[in-house]
């Protein structure tokens, strides 16, 4: 009865606690971080910019070799969400670049996000992009006409193909009835 | 003597017909048990698809950035496939090619066939089908996939005209040696479709010139349901795709896959109907010089693109030459190169591999290896980053390649049916063919054989 009571009661909740005291412990000893988004003031739309995210420890040392997730949120037909602007990894002074090509002229908000590790707690940070623009970076030429290359020229091909294919089948079908003529005429 | 040769000329049209008939008395024991794996695998298929329907395309591999999949690689394929069958029997019956007769039929059964398939995977990659009818009733001229529907709808409207004309003269033989045999669907079907055929000379002379009408309508038809599939592509401002080549890349390729499957199809027809004496290993020669050279084409094709695109290079060209040359598309692209190009080619080239069973392994390689082209075009194409992302990668899920595989299953069940509603070869072409080449072998001497025949 006390061996039962051991191993289905006493053996599973020292196991839980346990894990519980561990993880708590383990979540615990997660050394806080900070992250810091570096952008340039303004920027050009066409103009190669670099987006920079500084990561520290606890202390303010720099964290070197951990990926920052760099994205901005847009919006395309009254929908917003979140692109991936790509990762960078942090180098020795704790600097993750990332290069941008802002195409729209406006205000962005750029995210960078450091999802954590097992020693290091997540952190995230966010500014905004200013860009402007000194003239279209998408230049719209005017459209190149083939005279007579048109809806009509489309329509007028296809019907031909469909005429050559009526055309092709009531040949056959008035040979078939000559035919059948022939032989009744024949026999009667 | 010349009654001899008729008599020798009336026992081989008999064999022949009895060869080409003798399938549709019944159905053996492998054909039943063939027909309800295929009819298995296509009720998964449709069981994936309704999961599918049910849950939208999430449930696919495809995203926002891969937007397309195995989906529309197959449809490219299938498109292909049905150009080539079709393409290949009116090209070869416009270049007086005498020995094409005993294989047209298969390949207006593959173009029927791949046709249907084809039209059904553009289904299965839409998310709301039911609103398929809107291209036609609000589509924009301006677009590719507008072009693409009306082509596909005339190819279809053309190869089935073509496949009912040139299989009506089989039709009626098969009414006239079985018609009292047959199940009571198969002679409803066969009655209305000879209704009316009696074989009289008018309606002979009538049904051939609506069969040469079609023969030269279909194939600039063909090339141009193949070009247009090629511009959905070919016309988007997306790097890859963006080669004013793609039109007649696509046509070889089509040209390619439609020869390779005309093997296949030929070797298990003479296997399994026993029909060595009508097709012999001359026409698997014949059709391999086609597949070699088409080869050779293909070959040309890949390289001159790459070469061009590589030369000019920009940061998309240079990102898909990567992932094709050693990134994630490299395996997919060396097989198409080595197994789906190079070695079909060097099978049909070496006269040792020269034979039946080399040129149906060519024949396979090859349709593997459009199909690896096909991918990594579709698929390929849409990883090339066009904004600073991270390039996105596709895995087909399991719904994905249960619909493929119903959908490939329904292609050869669709083969495998129409071989039982009418002759798997062309008999009364065969038999048109045979005497036309005993007339002309007759022909040099009339003078001196005509009365000896007499006499006998």
């Amino acid at each position: 009865m006390n061996a039962r009571l051991f191993k289905s009661v006493v053996m599973p909740a020292v196991v839980a606690v346990t894990f519980f005291v561990l993880a708590g412990s383990a979540a615990a000893q997660e050394e806080p971080t900070e992250l810091t988004l570096i952008l340039p003031p303004q920027t050009e739309a066409g103009v190669e910019v670099f987006l920079s995210a500084r990561l520290t420890g606890p202390d303010g040392n720099p964290v070197e070799d951990e990926e920052i997730l760099f994205t901005a949120e847009f919006e395309f037909l009254n929908v917003f969400d979140f692109v991936d602007l790509g990762t960078a990894t942090t180098d020795e002074e704790g600097f993750a670049l990332l290069p941008y090509d802002p195409r729209v002229e406006g205000e962005v908000t750029i995210f960078a996000e450091f999802e954590g590790s097992r020693r290091l707690a997540p952190a995230e940070a966010s500014g905004t992009l200013q860009t402007t623009s000194v003239g279209q970076v998408y230049s719209e030429l005017p459209p190149f006409h083939i005279p007579g290359a048109n809806f009509w020229m489309a329509v007028a091909i296809l019907s031909v193909v469909w005429l050559i294919f009526v055309v092709a089948v009531t040949l056959f079908g008035v040979g078939i009835y000559r035919g059948r003529s022939a032989v009744e005429g024949r026999d009667a | 003597m010349a009654t001899g040769k008729l008599n020798a000329q009336d026992s081989w049209t008999q064999r022949l017909e009895e060869r080409a008939l003798a399938p549709l008395r019944g159905a053996s024991r492998q054909y039943i048990v063939a027909i309800s794996i295929l009819t298995a695998i296509v009720a998964w298929g449709v069981f994936a698809y309704a999961y599918q329907l049910r849950d939208g395309l999430y449930v696919t591999g495809m995203r926002d950035r891969v937007f397309w999949g195995i989906y529309i690689t197959m449809f490219v394929f299938f498109i292909g496939a049905s150009m080539g069958g079709t393409f290949i029997s009116a090209a070869l019956k416009l270049t007086d090619m005498t020995w094409r007769a005993p294989l047209t039929r298969g390949a207006e059964f593959i173009t029927v066939a791949a046709l249907i398939v084809a039209s059904l995977f553009i289904f299965a990659d839409m998310g709301r089908p039911e609103r398929a009818l809107n291209i036609l009733l609000f589509g924009r001229w301006e677009s590719p996939l507008v072009w693409d529907v009306y082509g596909l709808t005339t190819y279809m409207a053309g190869s089935l005209i073509y496949l009912y004309l040139s299989a009506l003269p089989d039709l009626a033989l098969m009414r006239a040696r079985l018609g009292t045999t047959l199940d009571p669907f198969r002679r409803i079907f066969v009655n209305v479709l000879t209704a009316g055929w009696n074989g009289s000379p008018i309606q002979r002379k009538a049904h051939g010139r609506a069969l040469q009408i079609m023969t030269v309508i279909i194939v600039p038809v063909a090339v141009m349901m193949h070009t247009v599939t090629s511009w959905i592509f070919g016309m988007t401002l997306r790097e890859p795709w963006d080669s004013p080549m793609f039109g007649i890349y696509f046509v070889g390729g089509a040209v390619y896959s439609g020869v390779g499957l005309i093997i296949i199809y030929m070797a298990v027809l003479r296997k399994t109907h026993r029909l060595e004496e009508y097709l012999p290993e001359r026409h698997f020669l014949n059709l391999a010089k086609l597949l070699a050279g088409t080869a050779g084409v293909m070959i040309f094709f890949q390289v001159s693109d790459l070469v061009t695109s590589g030369f000019k290079i920009s940061r998309e060209s240079a990102f898909n030459l990567h992932q094709l040359s050693s990134g994630s598309m490299a395996p997919i692209f060396w097989t198409y190169v080595w197994l789906g190009l190079i070695l079909p080619l060097a099978i049909i080239l070496i006269p040792y591999t020269r034979n039946i069973g080399g040129i149906v392994l060519a024949a396979g390689l090859a349709n593997v290896g459009m199909f690896l082209e096909r991918y990594f075009i579709v698929v390929g194409g849409l990883r090339v980053p066009l904004n600073p992302y991270e390039p996105p990668d596709y895995v087909p899920t399991w719904p994905e390649a249960s619909i493929l595989a119903g959908l490939v299953s329904l292609f050869v069940l669709l083969i495998m049916v129409m071989m039982k509603l009418s002759p798997s070869i062309a008999v009364s072409e065969i038999a048109e063919e045979m005497e036309g080449e005993q007339v002309a072998a007759e022909k040099p001497r009339p003078v001196v054989t005509a009365p000896q025949g007499g006499s006998q």
